[in-house]
């Protein structure tokens, strides 16, 4: 398979560097093996300045590991060279891995002043990975206590910021007590609450009773949002133990407290890949090789580790025999097919970093069956975090940052249109940021997700989406109301998509479905429809008619008229005159073919519903009120009589319809008012009697409509059939009754 | 502080001057963003003869204005009120002047303009404060952030669509009625 190949070619290089990295002893000869891919002409320079940089970072690491205490920075110059030196590297490259015990020994032990440490902790930007023994000892150094608080907390979130990059995690679980105990620490209860929510893991849950002493201080201390965050983790895992309940509106829980490095790390990670663009952590799925990294596809990629893989299982395995006795849990960065995925299925571990799901279809398809609520529950945080820190409209900061949001929301889209249903945490970003939007940042991205908002029962959305949007769409070009309309349309459409599927699943569960909730969704939908004829019906008179426009609102109704026999939705809404009329009278045969469409598709859902209200074959739970009928009744009349008797100035007796006396019509000075707008004389299908006239009777140059008629009327509607104008003729055929092929034309409304 | 005055008059269509008034015109009011408020407003009047456009916005920075001027002024059509986030006093100013504005202007002729919300974390105004006073005034309240070029164009489109519809060249729309389109979501 293609992935497979990619993840082979890939991989033999991989080794190589990696190689290079582990073996400290090949490092500090100065001698760095560049990888075959990288050979390049320059190379010898590089070296050189390679090898400088790395002899100058030895030389700090060795007088690191050898220095004494209490060393002024002040009056110290070696000290301040040494230190200089490896904040430089950091910065340019990062530290590699054995780096890290050195540093971290000397930050955390006290033996130089604070500042020094604060600087040291600061420059710990990683190359590659970081090695697990050097946290681990590093968090022994936290039990002692021997630093100062600030440099404890500083220490705590730098872990929490290069979380991703440490190896492996096994001793870090192991030492879940540990971290657990620092959350009596005032202090330090925010940033530990964030690691231990990093942390958890299922099988963690169990232990949970261990630490009663500890549970019960977290859970009486006060509703912290932090706390909160790692208490609803809990109550995921083991649900009988956390018995408070939690409020449902999500917060900010964590703040962002990795920003010294983040920036950093980010610098570090694009100078790495721009210099060996062979070495790149593994996409599980997705080969990507030649694509620009970006700050959002780096933070979804699943750091691999840099040790072997084989000698990786059997440690793991020995690991977890020893530690826990537990099933042996099947590492996500492993899984690279479709069968892997099932066979391991039960033991599958998410990776701490749940934004990497997105782009990877083998997790999606596990998100998707497995009722698994914590996977949602961190998805859910994650993402809301993500959305709301990178919003580029509500922090400017992020100007060149744009595009990456854009390619972030495109993700999130299609993970959605994947999923085939909407996040929550979208939908909440979408409520606060609509508001603040100026309508022109990342619109189609913000505009397709607004059709993936789920359906719910709540009215927040009537303010929240329908005001703002109202607003935008009033003063905006055309082509925006167009987007906007056809989002709404998109919008309904998985709305009653996922009706039909939840009806489907609720049958099968044999629960009955309970009448408040079943119309209350009918209320949101009839909302919704009701919003876009109004709407549609301002945005006609705004823009004057324009035909292009005319074409979303009536795709918007294509959708609307059908609920009840494609979505088994009893809901039937007809568009508002100020939709009707212009369609009715536009001055192009599209729209009119669409809206013919559409009225017999409202006939044939009315005929159903009346069908099976009269044989009562199911438990009719609704009929359509007789308001709907009438204004079907009238709207038909007022078509026919317009399209085929030649009538509709009298007969029309919609309201706000076409009704007009005859004194009125002659004032207009027009000769033949009476057929001006039927099949013939309609404007929009006018071209298509001169072209039906011009094959018909090719040496007659005037142009005498009235000769359509009898046996040549019945020409002249197959002519337009043939013509495409399939709308017109399923109207024509429904709604309307021919007595006999005499010349004589009777048109019979069907009354519903 | 000086008040500015930019007229243009030519022959020229709505949408090819819609960026070129507006844009030089919030561009410019862009460096003043300094803690002082301005004032603008556009108008556009109808050139007889050639059945063409002209447009005049005048930018000052208080109310009222200096009364020497009051028959060179023309008809006002729009008048657009523009808040800076980060400034509370911007806020202040902005309320100070809504006084002096006739009440006719009221119904359809003002709206706010809020600036800044690129920079939500420095906001020193509440965003109730605003949606307050596009309540008590029965006026629209439009968001933008007009460090960003593109956003700069999209407003100054906006804003220009308003403008039509205010001056009544729309026919069938009023001012008055587009205002309550903007405030509420009207239910059938």
């Amino acid at each position: 398979m293609q992935r497979r190949q990619s993840f082979k070619t890939q991989k033999q290089p991989l080794q190589v560097h990696c190689k290079n990295q582990t073996d400290l002893s090949a490092w500090r000869k100065g001698g760095r093996i560049d990888p075959e891919k990288n050979v390049q002409s320059n190379q010898s320079p590089n070296n050189q300045k390679n090898d400088s940089k790395q002899g100058s970072l030895e030389q700090a690491l060795s007088y690191f590991e050898k220095v004494q205490d209490r060393v002024s920075l002040k009056k110290n110059s070696v000290l301040q060279k040494h230190l200089t030196t490896v904040e430089s590297i950091a910065l340019q490259s990062g530290l590699p891995p054995e780096a890290f015990d050195v540093l971290l020994n000397v930050a955390l032990s006290g033996k130089l002043a604070d500042t020094v440490n604060t600087r040291l902790l600061k420059s710990l930007l990683p190359a590659s990975v970081i090695p697990e023994t050097s946290v681990v000892s590093s968090v022994s150094w936290l039990c002692v206590s021997k630093c100062s608080g600030n440099i404890q907390l500083l220490f705590l979130r730098w872990l929490i910021a290069v979380f991703d990059f440490i190896d492996h995690k096994e001793q870090l679980h192991a030492l879940y007590g540990f971290f657990f105990s620092f959350l009596q620490d005032e202090k330090m209860c925010p940033y530990v609450c964030h690691l231990l929510y990093l942390l958890t893991r299922k099988e963690t849950g169990e232990y949970i009773q261990l630490y009663e002493t500890e549970y019960h201080f977290i859970s009486y201390s006060g509703m912290q949002s932090y706390l909160q965050a790692l208490l609803s983790l809990y109550k995921l895992y083991c649900p009988e133990l956390v018995t408070i309940t939690l409020p449902g509106k999500m917060k900010t829980y964590f703040k962002n407290s990795e920003g010294p490095w983040k920036a950093g790390i980010n610098t570090v990670r694009r100078r790495n890949q721009e210099n060996s663009p062979v070495f790149q952590p593994l996409f599980l799925g997705t080969a990507q090789p030649q694509s620009r990294k970006r700050k959002w596809n780096i933070q979804l990629i699943i750091p691999v580790s840099s040790t072997n893989t084989n000698n990786l299982e059997e440690d793991e395995k020995k690991y977890r025999v020893d530690l826990y006795s537990m099933s042996e849990s099947f590492r996500v960065e492993q899984l690279q097919t479709f069968s892997q995925l099932l066979q391991n299925i039960h033991h599958l571990e998410f990776p701490s970093q749940m934004g990497s799901v997105l782009t990877n279809p083998l997790l999606l398809h596990y998100m998707n069956c497995i009722k698994d609520e914590s996977i949602y529950l961190r998805l859910y945080y994650w993402m809301g975090q993500t959305l709301q820190e990178e919003c580029t409209w509500c922090s400017v900061d992020n100007n060149q940052g744009e595009e990456e949001f854009k390619d972030f929301l495109e993700t999130v889209y299609k993970t959605e249109c994947f999923l085939q249903e909407g996040f929550s945490s979208c939908e909440e970003f979408l409520y606060k940021s609509l508001p603040l939007w100026d309508g022109f940042c990342c619109r189609s991205q913000i505009l397709r997700l607004v059709s993936w908002i789920p359906l719910s029962s709540f009215s927040e959305i009537k303010s929240h989406l329908y005001d703002p949007l109202a607003q935008f769409f009033f003063t905006s070009s055309l082509y925006f109301k167009c987007s906007v309309l056809e989002c709404l349309k998109e919008l309904l459409q998985n709305w009653l998509n996922w009706h039909v599927i939840h009806l489907d699943s609720e049958s099968d569960s044999q629960v009955h479905s309970s009448n408040t909730t079943h119309s209350e969704l009918l209320n949101v939908v009839a909302e919704l429809i009701h919003f876009v004829g109004w709407i549609s019906t301002l945005a006609l008179r705004l823009e004057n008619n324009p035909t292009f426009l005319l074409y979303f609102i009536l795709d918007f109704y294509e959708t609307a008229c059908d609920m009840y026999l494609r979505y088994n939705l009893p809901l039937l809404i007809m568009p508002p005159a100020g939709v009707f009329y212009p369609a009715l009278l536009s001055m192009d045969s599209v729209s009119l073919n669409q809206l013919c469409y559409i009225m017999y598709r409202y006939r044939t859902n009315l005929v159903a519903a009346k069908e099976n209200e009269l044989s009562k074959k199911e438990t009719v739970q609704f009929r359509f009120s007789n308001q709907t009928y009438q204004e079907y009744n009238q709207y038909i009349t007022a078509m026919v009589g317009c399209l085929w008797t030649s009538s509709v100035f009298q007969k029309d007796i919609h309201p706000q319809g076409l009704r007009m006396d005859d004194e009125l019509l002659k004032k207009t000075a027009v000769q033949e008012f009476k057929n001006s707008f039927n099949i013939v004389y309609h404007p929009a299908m006018m071209g298509y009697a001169v072209l039906f006239l011009q094959q018909a009777w090719p040496d007659d140059t005037t142009f005498n409509f009235s000769l359509i008629k009898g046996k040549k009327w019945n020409w002249y509607l197959e002519y337009l059939y043939a013509h495409g104008l399939k709308g017109l003729k399923v109207f024509i055929e429904s709604s309307i009754n021919r007595v006999s092929q005499a010349s004589h034309r009777k048109a019979g409304n069907v009354q519903v | 502080m000086a008040s500015w005055m930019f007229v243009l008059s030519n022959s020229k269509l709505i949408t090819q001057f819609s960026v070129q008034i507006l844009q030089p015109l919030l561009s410019c009011v862009v460096p003043w963003l300094d803690g002082c408020w301005y004032c603008s407003w556009v108008t556009t009047q109808r050139h007889g003869n050639l059945g063409s456009y002209y447009r005049a916005s005048h930018l000052a920075t208080s109310l009222p204005l200096p009364p020497e001027r009051d028959h060179l002024r023309p008809r006002i059509d729009l008048v657009a009120f523009m808040i800076d986030i980060k400034s509370k006093y911007s806020l202040k100013n902005v309320e100070a002047s809504l006084a002096y504005v006739d009440d006719s202007f009221f119904l359809g002729k003002v709206c706010f303009l809020v600036t800044g919300v690129g920079r939500v974390n420095c906001c020193s105004v509440e965003m109730n404060a605003i949606q307050n006073l596009g309540e008590v005034y029965c006026s629209p309240v439009l968001f933008c952030e007009l460090e960003v070029e593109g956003s700069q164009v999209a407003t100054a489109q906006r804003l220009l669509r308003m403008l039509e519809i205010c001056a009544g060249h729309v026919p069938g729309v009023s001012a008055l009625s587009f205002s309550s389109l903007m405030r509420n979501c009207a239910d059938d």
